[in-house]
């Protein structure tokens, strides 16, 4: 699993590529979460387009997410997914709380 | 019975991609369509995550995990004998899970079910679970009709 973080003004942009499991999300979470304090950002995009497996631990990464930029006061928003990978996401409920493009 | 497998590996969530990996290459004979393979994969790997952070609490174990092909129907068992399930009907519940301290989302049989034709568990607290999947893949002659 690769991550990539780009952060510009509020925003943290975070690629991901590989699998996305429950080995891989604890890495993402504690990434990201890093991320987040040191730049100030308080809105997240996840770019899923390299992504070529996610289960629903993928799903408990971004509901994680979620909650910390909420009392920021920021947003989660989903893009470049595989139609295997909208489909859990959208099973969960994640279409909720995340906006998916 | 066509063909079988039996594989046993530590709880470690490395093996999670191991499992979907003997998943994969078991079913191959069968010539399933992506869709089906992405399926049978995501329940393969709910399955193993579930018996290694519920099951063994991501302490040292091992999990077995076993499956046969007769004709188009594939079934497949995931089993631990770590903790155990005490009331299985809530745990199969959406969004129910017995470890939230672990950002778990709760959907993991819910995954199970929606992706194969049919689930079942068996657990004992505090002898083990198995977990037994079973999907029925279509006929070849099925998926070229449908292309």
């Amino acid at each position: 699993m690769i991550i990539d973080l780009s952060g510009q003004q509020q925003l943290l942009t975070v690629r991901l590529e590989g699998e996305l499991d429950h080995f891989y999300a604890a890495k993402i979470k504690d990434t990201v979460e890093s991320e987040l304090v040191r730049t100030g950002a308080r809105n997240i995009a996840f770019d899923f387009s390299g992504v070529t497996f996610m289960d629903s631990s993928g799903i408990g990464m971004i509901l994680g997410r979620y909650k910390t930029v909420s009392t920021l006061g920021g947003r989660i928003i989903l893009f470049g997914m595989s139609p295997e990978t909208e489909r859990i996401m959208r099973m969960s409920g994640v279409d909720r709380v995340a906006e998916i493009y | 019975m066509n063909n079988k497998f039996y594989s046993e590996f530590p709880a470690l969530a490395c093996n999670e991609a191991f499992a979907r990996m003997i998943v994969s290459g078991f079913v191959m004979e069968l010539d399933p369509t992506c869709e089906e393979m992405s399926e049978i994969k995501t329940a393969v790997s709910e399955a193993v995550t579930n018996a290694i952070i519920h099951g063994y609490e991501e302490k040292p174990g091992t999990v077995c995990f076993e499956g046969e092909i007769t004709g188009r129907t594939v079934i497949l068992k995931v089993s631990d004998k770590g903790k155990g399930i005490e009331n299985i009907p809530l745990a199969r519940t959406p969004l129910y899970t017995g470890a939230p301290h672990k950002e778990r989302s709760g959907m993991g049989f819910t995954i199970m079910e929606a992706f194969m034709d049919s689930l079942e568990i068996i657990s004992k607290e505090d002898e083990g679970t198995t977990v037994v999947l079973t999907k029925i893949l279509l006929d070849e002659g099925e998926v070229k009709k449908n292309d």
